[in-house]
């Protein structure tokens, strides 16, 4: 499969609003910038790859330009190829724009190879992926035809060596993928076709050529095998196990799940992987399956921790009826390097290791949200300063340093503010210090306030209540914060300094 | 090693590295008064402490203090749990005195989760102390508590209220009574008293002063007496 317009085309899927004007990618050469390709309303413009941005700019005046990025292109095309493996086993990417299905075996799959060619096809319009396809025996071949047959062509893979031959003939030289200088200097020469080329004596052509035209022809005509470099496939890392009879039993599914995990290690181990999550599904006759997400802090592949938090979990389920089978996967996995103790800190690491079983056996038993973290946010108002996270291990603990906030907050915050009714000292502007205060039926008569703090409301959300905050003291020494909403003039309790 | 002592008429034998020393680690300099009364073998870990406070003034910041106390005593050990199950807690107003980085929150409705919560925490060597104030502690889950706190050698605190106390059951260390004492606006004073805890000054009274700049532990004063303090002074800052 050739993708004959890749860098645009990946663009203009990703960024569809372009598709209005007329786009060229530019490349910067020196300090010339040259047209590396561009879209068909640029193309109909007369717009063409290798003339320079200013050339371009003068015969098509609403050009869009955007920078020629091949690395990218690069990793689109990995990207596609591994969407790919769904037409084909073994899938390469032949960079720049090039992918090899090495459909061996597939035709009993789709019928006949016209089926197969189709469906490509259809996926490559569906994805507005401009290519050309074909089958031939060989990838050198496929390539050739691809590049300069018809769209679509089919040479049949149990074609005889004289007959591809035959058939690739016609095609130019160019089509072997040589050295454009190459390919240049043979139609310098007069040979224009690989029929031209053929009738030439082979022993001469490494000389004067490179011995890189006579293996590309040679393996074009399947001559000499040409390796294909396939993208590695992985499949999700699963286990799973059925009952013969709906199980209930809490020992039996312990043992159940000990296999399970067994074999998710196993797979694990073989990829050098450690869990981040897990999920564990215990499937039921004739209800909904039970699923539990487990998050782990560290990668891991340790039977007995692991063990460890699905017996927390299993403590958790319960079943009338009994399951029929539990499925074990592992959604979230990541590389596991072979971590060195170090000699000075080891107690820290020993410490942060403890500390993250502790998380997973809370948030596995009573759910993720059972432990977090604060992290503070830069906002006035109170009750938006912080955040709950999820927490993360920081065995160094020393590296984030502790924000000294130069304010007075109070330690206990009600999660909402409650209303109040006080009595204000008597004030010009109606704005005085409060005196006393009933909460809860009880009053509370003030020594002393210290006040106010203004913060004002978010304006820019709808919120525009701006709040006159006190920190009030009553006779017995209890502190409170307290705050006036200033438009309305309701006072409400929203904090004790305990 | 370990260390003997005779508190209390009785021959006892502690591990030395289950101890904060009474000084001059814990509280010293400003709050050496505090230090007084404990214990002459210092703030016992891997115990629980108890913290009486009167409603609408859960003792918080005693806690706080306690918490810190533990923190500092080892690296390894840096860790305090909070537990907060209807998400009081501020933690802005508490990033001046500990890192914020090493404080866990949990939030857990249910009581006996709560509770098993906190006994997988006080059981965790890496926690230095977990803080939590359950609604009723029966004479089985005090004792496990306890036994969690032995095991993984942290401090436990635990808050509650003071009209309790006729009726409560304990195992605790120490408990201390905490009550907000009349201030001025600089400073928030509360009078502590230790009312159990073998060896320490049990009964005597001594006040405790925050400067109200931020809240930090070397921003604390302890006083014996409030008699010879005007109103309007703000306490001496710290040397520690």
């Amino acid at each position: 499969m050739r993708l004959t317009h890749w860098p645009i085309d990946r663009i203009l899927r990703r960024q569809p609003k372009l598709r209005l004007d007329p786009l060229a990618l530019i490349q910067t050469v020196a300090s010339r910038q040259i047209v590396a390709d561009r879209c068909p309303r640029a193309a109909a413009r007369g717009v063409r790859i290798g003339m320079t941005l200013a050339e371009a700019r003068a015969l098509c005046p609403g050009l869009r330009d955007l920078p020629h990025e091949p690395q990218r292109d690069l990793h689109q095309l990995l990207a596609l190829g591994r969407w790919l493996i769904r037409y084909a086993p073994i899938v390469s990417p032949s960079p720049p724009d090039a992918i090899f299905l090495d459909c061996t075996g597939c035709r009993r799959l789709y019928g006949s190879w016209s089926v197969l060619i189709a469906r490509v096809a259809a996926a490559m319009r569906h994805l507005n992926l401009r290519a050309r396809l074909a089958i031939a025996p060989t990838p050198g071949a496929a390539w050739a035809v691809a590049a300069c047959g018809i769209d679509q062509s089919i040479v049949a893979p149990e074609t005889l060596a004289e007959t591809l031959a035959e058939t690739l003939a016609p095609f130019p030289v160019a089509a072997l993928r040589i050295d454009p200088h190459c390919a240049a200097l043979l139609r310098e020469l007069g040979v224009e076709t690989i029929g031209q080329l053929r009738h030439l004596p082979r022993q001469s052509l490494p000389a004067r050529f490179g011995s890189d035209l006579l293996q590309k022809l040679d393996a074009a005509l399947g001559e000499i095998p040409e390796p294909l470099n396939p993208l590695p496939h992985h499949g999700p890392i699963a286990a799973f196990i059925r009952f013969p009879a709906p199980i209930e039993n809490l020992e039996i599914l312990q043992q159940a799940i000990r296999l399970l995990v067994g074999g998710l290690i196993d797979q694990l181990a073989r990829r050098g992987c450690g869990a981040r999550s897990l999920q564990i599904e215990f499937r039921q006759a004739h209800a909904a399956p039970v699923v539990k997400t487990l998050r782990l802090a560290f990668p891991s592949r340790q039977t007995r921790a692991i063990l460890n938090l699905l017996r927390c979990v299993l403590e958790t389920v319960g079943s009338e009826e009994g399951f029929i089978a539990v499925a074990l996967s592992a959604p979230v996995f990541e590389p596991l390097a072979d971590a060195q103790l170090s000699l000075l800190d080891q107690e820290l690491q020993i410490a942060g290791d403890e500390l993250a079983r502790l998380i997973e056996m809370l948030s596995a038993r009573l759910g993720p949200q059972a432990i977090v973290q604060p992290e503070l946010v830069e906002s006035h108002l109170p009750e938006r300063s912080f955040r709950r996270v999820e927490p993360t291990i920081d065995p160094g603990g020393n590296s984030a340093a502790a924000t000294v906030l130069p304010l007075v907050r109070p330690l206990h915050l009600l999660p909402r503010p409650s209303p109040i009714a006080a009595v204000v000292r008597p004030c010009d502007d109606g704005v005085g210090m409060p005196v006393a205060f009933t909460y809860h039926g009880e009053v509370f008569r003030l020594r002393h306030a210290d006040g106010p703090e203004r913060i004002a409301g978010l304006w820019w959300e709808g919120g525009d209540k701006t709040r006159d905050y006190f920190d009030v003291e009553d006779e017995t020494g209890r502190r409170f914060w307290l705050f006036r909403v200033l438009p309305t003039g309701h006072w409400y309790l929203h904090g004790l300094f305990a | 090693m370990q260390l003997i002592s005779t508190a209390g008429g009785t021959l006892r034998t502690q591990k030395i590295n289950r101890i904060i020393p009474a000084r001059p680690n814990v509280w010293s300099g400003a709050l050496s008064a505090l230090a007084d009364l404990l214990p002459c073998d210092g703030l016992r870990c891997g115990a629980m402490h108890e913290i009486l406070g009167q409603r609408g003034t859960p003792p918080w910041s005693f806690a706080l203090l306690l918490a810190h106390a533990a923190a500092n005593v080892s690296p390894r050990r840096g860790t305090i749990v909070w537990s907060d199950p209807r998400g009081e807690l501020n933690p802005p107003a508490l990033s001046s005195a500990i890192a914020i980085r090493r404080l866990f929150l949990l939030r857990i409705q249910n009581p006996s989760d709560e509770l098993w919560a906190v006994v997988q925490c006080l059981r965790c060597p890496a926690v230095a102390a977990t803080i939590a104030s359950p609604a009723s502690l029966g004479d089985i889950e005090a004792r496990r508590l306890q036994l969690a706190a032995e095991q993984g050698g942290g401090v436990g605190v635990l808050i509650r209220r003071h009209d309790d106390l006729a009726r409560a059951h304990y195992a605790a260390a120490t408990r201390w009574l905490v009550r907000p004492a009349p201030g001025n606006s600089l400073v928030q004073r509360w009078s502590v008293q230790l009312i159990h805890g073998h060896g320490g000054k049990i009964g005597k009274n001594i006040f405790l002063e925050i400067c109200r700049d931020a809240f930090q532990p070397d921003h604390m004063c302890a006083l014996d007496a409030l008699a010879d303090r005007s109103d309007s002074a703000p306490p001496a800052k710290a040397s520690a």
